[in-house]
């Protein structure tokens, strides 16, 4: 962009900032004489990016972890998606003032679609830190435009993945789409209560809900999660007012954004006989298939263990075998030696269970409360779904370190090269027992800052760009694995290789 | 126990050569301790092959170092995550169009697969593998995974074949040697020889029953965590002993049962009771002493007096009061810090006590986990220096044997 290029005046113009707050708005913009001492006037890159996309370049792809929302400032992109046979369909097309990618922005999933530049096209990008930001604001353009535009364009779509909908034609899935409502909870709100009479089917579009019911002895039990595009409350549609209640407590464990179907919609748009018939039948169906899988988690204790823990909510686990590890350290040596600022990743802290532990190494969380609670843009999803710390953008304030259930993200003082370079001494200090002899020179204390340096958030990063995990690649006694949670299940019984 | 050790491909490659070497002793129809019935072909390729499999064993040290102290070739291969980000990029491209059935074959698909690696510069830090896809969970076609080659393979390996070709090695001196004591160096040499595959024996019995044994032991904490609370409580004693020699000066008998250490913790507790109740005594005079300065009165004598056991105080009241004697607001405040400075330190000889309790409670914890420790450093301090010096004599041995 030019230094002459109004951005801000071209942030204004676009419909979908209409009624932004201006502290929002501070987030993209700082206009010159407003700026702090620490600012610069001018687009705040750490939140909005501008990318110039040529021809048949692929701005987005299918599949992939990408969290950014874009804008159309100027040409025209489309829309495909390629279905499971291979067939490569056209879903939309974005001209001026056009946006997408606000589904993977919402709920942090893959992208649904591959989108193509059709003729030379600028964009906007926005992270999804600010993102999250504007969404939010409920009562802001920006929202109500996001929202207005789901409904419009996917939420027949995202009807179609329901259980419930399965057989349901796409003329019924269209009038229940302009019916629904998109309602929206907080963390630790109570969304439907055991016992309550059900009055509407749920849909996650994102965050997650903690199903539970109260146990006969009167303890509060963990039934499932539920994360993106699942769906609760199909008893809401059958006519007998007892089986009609609900059977668990949901809550939100995050902010969650649901899409409400109320039964009397049911009621209006599946009224025919021959259709209200087939949704009972889905829906008993559904209800009896849950029973069965109720039946199966309650009988596995390790499950529950692992459900308390929210370790099912991540993708991937660093497991230590306890049986085989002979506590020589060597993961935490190596995991020193590939990082450049010499502090290590790797904790042996986590959940045990027997002789395994669960080790605090990052689960790339499906759905990523450190990269919710930054509010700086400096944790970002690669497009392998891998969770990534930007140093640069780190500001210390640590809320990521509390938003991190696992425990997995640490507050560090990284170290300048030359204050590692007089900490790290001559080779004879790292040498066992010559270290002893020609001991260490103490390192020279460090400079007084003011309190300025602050601790940086650090985490596992998987050893990215080397061609091997340092922990498990150098373990001698192969005592550390890394395994799917879902492989993990019957957690007393893995096998580690 | 770990068993995992007792299943491997060096294991069987080491038992090979020392059945061969053994076959060949029998071949010359020697017994064991001749010196292979003295055929010297025998006497050179069985030291060679003794000394390759020890150059061998030695390696996972070369390794385990190389990578610890970041000389390793392998860190030097790292590549930008953009680079990965875009390798990953071009192999999704590649999926779609395997779905599209643009390729048939698997080798066309590797080879695909390869050259957006290597366009991208990633190769040697990510291989592509093809298999085909698994129809019930809905994966159409040929699947490419990605993983990261590992080309100098896991360490578990290694310690694999450090292990068996050690342990070979030591057999084959025997059948190179006929372990002859009958010479200073072949005193030597064999018995260190012996001392090392004795105590890699014992090496290989605590890594298999070893981690069973401390996972038994560890209780709420972990074996490292067991230790780290124990060193923290530690430093911070001594922390809090070095500001208390000053101000303990006069009270030897006291610092003495602090400086004595969690050994001594019963003692320390049983005086600490009496040296308190003592110190709080003192307190209440002082506070009576400040309370005075200022007054009608003047300092209150009597209470001074009380204080006769406490002449560090005395003086120091004395002082405030005696600089301030114009100004009895000022010497209320001077007497009132130099009271609460004493409490401070009374303050800390409690904090002391208490974290050598809290220590001596740790210790009777950490009792088990430090005999296992001990055990795992005598082992260490026995095999690694053993391994050393059998190295050196070998190379003297060699020398020895090229020069005469």
């Amino acid at each position: 962009m030019s230094e002459e290029f109004d951005v801000l005046g071209l942030i204004q113009s676009l419909p979908l900032f209409a009624k932004v707050k201006a502290g929002a708005m501070k987030k993209m913009y700082v206009e010159p004489g407003k700026e702090k001492k620490d600012e610069s006037p001018g687009l705040q890159e750490k939140h909005v990016r501008f990318q110039v996309a040529n021809p048949g370049e692929v701005i987005v792809r299918q599949g992939e972890f990408d969290t950014e929302f874009y804008i159309v400032i100027e040409g025209i992109a489309s829309a495909y998606r390629t279905e499971s046979d291979g067939r490569s369909q056209l879903v939309a097309t974005y001209g001026n003032g056009d946006f997408f990618g606000e589904m993977s922005a919402i709920s942090h999933q893959a992208r649904s679609a591959t989108v193509k530049a059709d003729a030379p096209t600028t964009l906007m990008r926005l992270d999804v830190t600010l993102f999250q930001q504007l969404f939010e604001d409920k009562a802001s353009s920006f929202a109500e435009i996001i929202d207005g535009r789901y409904r419009e364009r996917a939420l027949a779509f995202h009807l179609m993945t329901a259980p419930i909908f399965k057989t349901t034609s796409k003329e019924k899935l269209d009038l229940v789409a302009r019916g629904a409502e998109l309602v929206s909870f907080e963390k630790d709100q109570v969304i439907t209560t055991e016992g309550a009479e059900a009055d509407a089917v749920y849909l996650v579009r994102c965050g997650i809900v903690k199903r539970s019911r109260i146990n006969a002895v009167g303890i509060e039990s963990v039934h499932d999660y539920l994360c993106d595009n699942s769906s609760f409350g199909e008893q809401a549609v059958l006519d007998s007012a007892d089986d009609r209640k609900w059977r668990y407590t949901g809550t939100a464990m995050s902010h969650v954004d649901l899409v409400k179907v109320p039964c009397d919609l049911f009621r209006k748009v599946f009224a025919d006989d021959q259709s209200k018939t087939r949704l009972h039948r889905q829906v008993n169906l559904l209800l009896a298939e849950e029973e069965g899988v109720k039946t199966a988690l309650s009988d596995d204790d390790n499950f529950e263990l692992l459900v308390a823990n929210e370790t099912v909510k991540g993708t991937e686990a660093l497991v230590i075998d306890l049986k085989r590890c002979t506590r020589c350290n060597a993961c935490v040596e190596s995991c020193v030696a590939v990082h450049e600022d010499k502090v290590p990743r790797l904790s042996k802290r986590g959940i045990r269970d027997g002789d395994l532990m669960l080790s605090s190494a990052c689960y790339n969380c499906k759905i990523p409360e450190c990269m919710l609670s930054c509010k700086f843009g400096a944790i970002r999803r690669d497009k392998d779904g891998q969770i990534h710390i930007i140093v640069d953008n780190c500001s210390g304030c640590s809320k990521c370190e509390s938003g991190c259930p696992y425990g997995v993200i640490r507050m560090a003082h990284i170290l300048t090269p030359e204050e590692r370079r007089a900490q790290e001494g001559s080779i004879w200090d790292s040498i066992p027992l010559l270290n002893k002899i020609y001991k260490k020179k103490a390192p020279p204390p460090p400079a007084d800052d003011g309190g300025k340096k602050m601790p940086k958030a650090i985490k596992c990063d998987l050893c990215a760009g080397l061609p091997f995990e340092a922990c498990v690649y150098n373990c001698p006694c192969s005592a550390i694995s890394r395994q799917n949670p879902e492989a993990l299940k019957g957690i007393g019984t893995i096998k580690v290789s | 126990m770990n068993s995992s050790l007792l299943r491997s491909g060096h294991g069987l490659i080491a038992l090979a050569i020392c059945v061969a070497c053994y076959a060949w002793l029998l071949v010359l129809g020697a017994s064991m301790g001749t010196r292979g019935g003295s055929n010297v072909d025998y006497v050179i390729w069985s030291g060679w092959i003794a000394t390759a499999l020890m150059v061998v064993a030695m390696l996972y040290c070369v390794r385990k170092y190389m990578h610890k102290l970041r000389y390793s070739p392998e860190l030097k291969l790292k590549v930008p995550v953009r680079s990965l980000e875009a390798a990953d990029a071009g192999l999704n491209e590649l999926r779609r169009r395997i779905l599209r059935g643009d390729y048939k074959s698997r080798g066309e698909i590797e080879k695909a697969a390869r050259r957006v690696l290597q366009d991208e510069g990633v190769h040697k830090v990510v291989e592509a593998a093809v298999r085909e896809g698994d129809v019930a969970a809905g994966e159409a076609g040929f699947v490419i995974e990605t993983r990261p080659p590992e080309k100098w393979g896991r360490m578990s390996k290694w310690l694999h074949a450090h292990a068996y070709y050690g342990l070979a090695s030591g057999v084959i001196v025997v059948f190179h040697g006929g372990f002859a004591l009958t010479h200073p160096m072949g005193i030597l040499l064999n018995l260190l020889t012996a001392l090392v595959i004795v105590t890699g024996i014992v090496g290989l019995a605590l890594f298999a029953w070893g981690p069973a044994w401390m996972t038994r032991h560890e209780k709420d904490l972990n074996f490292e965590e067991s230790f780290v609370i124990d060193g923290s409580l530690r430093d911070k004693i001594a922390a809090l002993l070095r500001e208390l020699r000053e101000s303990l000066a006069g009270e030897r008998e006291m610092l003495g049962a602090l400086e004595a250490g969690v050994g001594n913790y019963q003692k320390a507790a049983g005086m600490f009771a009496g040296w308190i109740d003592r110190k709080r005594r003192a307190l209440v005079a002082a506070d009576r002493v400040v309370a005075s300065v200022g007054g009608e009165a003047g300092p209150d004598r009597a209470a001074l007096a009380d204080l006769e056991v406490e002449p560090g105080l005395v003086a120091e009241l004395e002082a405030a009061i005696t600089a301030n004697a114009e100004d009895a607001k000022k010497g209320a405040a001077a007497a009132k810090k130099a009271r609460d400075d004493f409490a401070k330190r009374c303050d800390k000889v409690q904090d002391c006590v208490v974290l050598l309790g809290q220590r001596a409670a740790a210790g009777r914890g950490l009792k088990k986990l430090n005999r296992i420790k001990f055990v795992m450093n005598v082992w260490r301090a026995l095999h690694i220096p053993a391994s050393l010096a059998l190295m050196g004599l070998i190379v003297l041995h060699i020398v020895s044997i090229l020069w005469y």
